[in-house]
């Protein structure tokens, strides 16, 4: 009796979890086995594919100084956005979890960014930044911190822009995470800590960290997958330009697959795209490896 | 845990919503299609295009063929102006698609291989092909093996466009005529004029190819040269005589006399700092620019038109006219190919077309519309946009050659900006565009393209011109 009624419950958790999987495999699980496939072929979407053997492979390791310069722009961008972001939110989230009047208000304010369009708030990054007439150069030119306006989207300085701009549009998403991981520590730790009489200091070092380690522990994960993943705000402030500077390497498999030109027809690489994008794939896999596992101390509160 | 397990109900809530919206959704879609059908007597004919600068006119003439028509068609017209080119292979793949679009540049090299385009042999009459005048018809550019794809119907090819108000304020009364006077130029007026935020020249760098591909290319083809660095003689890729242009433009573009941020502008951002008389000149195509200083940006400034500078003082080459030759295809796949070439003729109407080119959307280059329509007024205002002697239709470049690395014009900016070394950049492009040419060679993908009495200054010549 009682099988048969769990049973029934499986069945139902199965049918409820139904139309999700049907759209995941149909709409991420196919195209993604669809377009590896092509690995090991030379196909560009027009002519039929020809099988290269490891070609595709040979080319990435010892002939595309475009892939591994991409790479290196990627682990720069995630190290830039993951020093200042996680940080950023975490105080955030310590502030904000003392009540005060307009907390709420201020809570909203900082989330606001995460809801809007990457591309949007891009575009209007790429007005605010330029160097002839956007307003943050305006603004710092009127009180005089500097005397000429500054090429933040220019080859020196875009790839520190998109890092801001990423900050921007981020951090109010991790300070929530982080708020309510701070709301489950659980009060009467705090209050028995201040009746052995620990000050700010002790109580956030010795309490509020420790016990934070889990949230940490995934927020930290989702962090460094998202930076790795950012493309969308750097295609529409830069296109992975001037130069190169900001190309991060989803950005680079993204052309091989979708090659954008107006003038000239230039063609997919489909079957290096995904060879490309098998070895994108295991290399992230191996970084998220390693962090869960030097990151496991994080886990263990008590 | 009571917290997540109500985020994961309301997740899944959340998708079945989804799920059920999107399902619903179809079956809406479906039988509204189904009702058209049954009730309305009207073949819809879809129409797909790029071209978002002749909407108002092309929504207006589309409007009047819906009302009016005597065979029952209706056009469904759509603009996709970005994302064009995926569209439509992705509607093509699916045979979702169109049944009449537009080139926009690449749709004939992209959908012929594929069979998407219908010959069109057997509904050209020959009165309707003698519209079109002597020599519109060329194999490999709008003709295959005999087989019309496509037809002419406008061009466009590029021009400098400079503010005369600027010009006049630091005493240059014409404007350059060769690469060393435009950089002379350029540099003249941001010494003078940079307190007031004006500088002399400017390019939309952040897309290399599309800045480059409109300038660069250009200069060189009417000085003699290249076109995209194929050389139709040697049947080979050659790039040695890009390194003057690139020179004049590195100068520019090193010595702060080029506009601040130009290597992060786009297309649109330039224009508008044109139109706010921030710039001297830049370079773009004659077709789209007037059309935005009088509707897009509207603006006070005096801007003129000149022919782009060359290298020498004369001019040796001509400049390819692109767009020639193919305007509108037919998807080979149409349930209503009868219907489907109903709407090519309206489109090809000395009607419509006459109407393009009055109300310069367009230079249009068919003989029989010419006869009837008016000189638009942007030719009557800037007689420098019209076409020359020195614009023609060059053979067609060579397909499938994907160089690995960077580009040409990846690597054209990075000289420009000064951050590699002309010769090392130019050699390293004859190698690799080279080595991939001959790579596609051998898999067959294309064949090698060779004239060797190729004259640049009448390209025309080597399909019987």
């Amino acid at each position: 009796m009682k099988s048969k009624s769990r049973s029934k419950l499986n069945s139902q958790l199965y049918a409820m979890l139904l139309p999700n999987l049907i759209l995941f495999i149909s709409l991420t699980v196919y195209p993604i086995v669809w377009s590896l496939r092509y690995m090991l072929f030379d196909y560009d979407g027009i002519r039929s594919a020809s099988f290269v053997g490891l070609d595709n492979f040979v080319r990435l390791f010892t002939r595309d100084d475009v892939y591994w310069s991409s790479l290196l722009n990627t682990f720069e961008y995630a190290a830039g956005k993951l020093v200042l972001i996680i940080p950023l939110a975490l105080i955030l989230a310590m502030i904000l979890n003392i009540p005060f009047k307009g907390n709420t208000l201020v809570q909203a304010i900082v989330f606001s960014p995460t809801i809007m369009s990457s591309a949007v708030m891009a575009l209007m990054f790429y007005l605010l930044l330029n160097v002839y007439n956007g307003d943050l150069n305006r603004l710092l030119l009127s009180i005089g911190i500097i005397q000429e306006p500054i090429n933040w989207l220019g080859t020196s300085l875009a790839m520190v822009s998109v890092i801001l701009v990423a900050v921007w549009g981020g951090v109010g998403n991790y300070m929530v995470y982080f708020l309510s991981g701070l709301q489950t520590i659980p009060k009467d730790i705090y209050e028995s800590a201040e009746l052995d009489g620990a000050t700010y200091w002790p109580r956030l070092f010795k309490i509020t960290l420790p016990m934070l380690g889990p949230v940490l522990r995934i927020v930290l994960m989702l962090a460094i997958l998202a930076a790795f993943q950012d493309i969308q705000s750097i295609m529409v402030m830069t296109e992975g330009g001037p130069l190169g500077e900001t190309q991060v390497v989803f950005l680079y498999l993204y052309q091989l697959f979708f090659p954008i030109s107006t003038t000239s027809a230039i063609q997919p690489q489909i079957g290096y795209g995904a060879a490309a994008s098998v070895v994108t794939g295991i290399i992230l896999g191996i970084i998220t490896a390693i962090y869960l596992f030097v990151s496991k101390k994080l886990d263990d509160i008590f | 845990m009571k917290k997540s397990m109500a985020l994961l109900a309301t997740m899944l809530v959340l998708s079945l919503i989804t799920a059920c919206g999107s399902n619903s959704g179809n079956g809406n879609s479906s039988s509204q299609e189904n009702e058209s059908v049954t009730e309305g007597k009207k073949t819809v004919i879809k129409v797909w295009t790029m071209n978002r600068a002749d909407q108002e006119y092309m929504n207006e003439k589309i409007a009047a063929f819906n009302a009016e028509n005597e065979h029952n068609i209706e056009i469904d017209y759509q603009i996709y102006s970005d994302n064009y080119t995926q569209s439509l292979d992705i509607a093509m793949a699916t045979n979702e698609g169109p049944d009449v679009f537009f080139d926009g540049a690449t749709a004939f090299n992209d959908h012929l291989l594929k069979g998407n385009l219908a010959p069109l042999n057997d509904f050209v009459t020959p009165a309707f092909k003698e519209r079109f005048g002597e020599g519109a018809f060329v194999e490999g550019i709008n003709v295959i093996d005999g087989n019309i794809y496509s037809l002419p119907a406008i061009s466009t090819t590029p021009r400098l466009f400079y503010n005369k108000d600027i010009f006049d304020k630091v005493g240059v009364t014409e404007p350059p005529k060769t690469l060393d006077e435009m950089v002379e130029v350029a540099t003249l007026i941001t010494d003078q004029l940079k307190g007031e935020g004006i500088y002399g020249f400017a390019a939309n760098l952040k897309n290399p190819a599309q800045a480059l591909s409109r300038s660069v290319d250009y200069i060189l083809m009417r000085s003699g040269g290249v076109e995209a660095g194929y050389d139709f003689v040697n049947g080979k890729y050659d790039f040695s005589g890009y390194k003057p242009i690139l020179e004049a433009y590195k100068e520019i573009f090193t010595s702060g006399a080029a506009f601040p941020g130009s290597e992060s502008l786009d297309i649109d951002p330039l224009r508008t700092q044109f139109a706010a008389g921030k710039i001297g000149m830049y370079i773009s195509w004659n077709h789209s620019e007037p059309g935005v200083y009088m509707n897009q940006f509207p603006t006070e400034q005096n801007w003129s038109v000149a022919q782009l500078p060359t290298i020498e003082e004369t001019v040796t080459g001509s400049q390819h006219l692109n767009l020639a030759g193919r305007w509108y295809f037919m998807n080979a796949n149409t349930k209503h190919p009868d219907q489907a070439w109903k709407v090519m003729e309206f489109l090809y109407s000395d009607e419509l077309l006459a109407g393009y080119h009055e109300n310069g959307l367009g230079l249009v280059m068919v003989p029989s519309v010419l006869e009837v329509a008016e000189n638009p007024t942007t030719i009557q205002n800037w007689p420098e946009l019209a076409l020359t002697e020195h614009d023609k239709i060059w053979p067609p470049l060579p397909t499938g050659v994907i160089p690995e690395g960077n580009d040409m014009y990846f690597i054209f900016n990075a000289i420009i900006l000064g951050s590699l070394d002309v010769d090392k950049g130019l050699a390293d492009l004859n190698e690799r565009y080279n080595a991939a040419y001959d790579k596609a060679i051998a898999d067959n993908k294309v064949e090698r393209i060779q004239y060797p009495d190729f004259d640049p200054a009448n390209p025309g010549k080597v399909f019987g011109q």
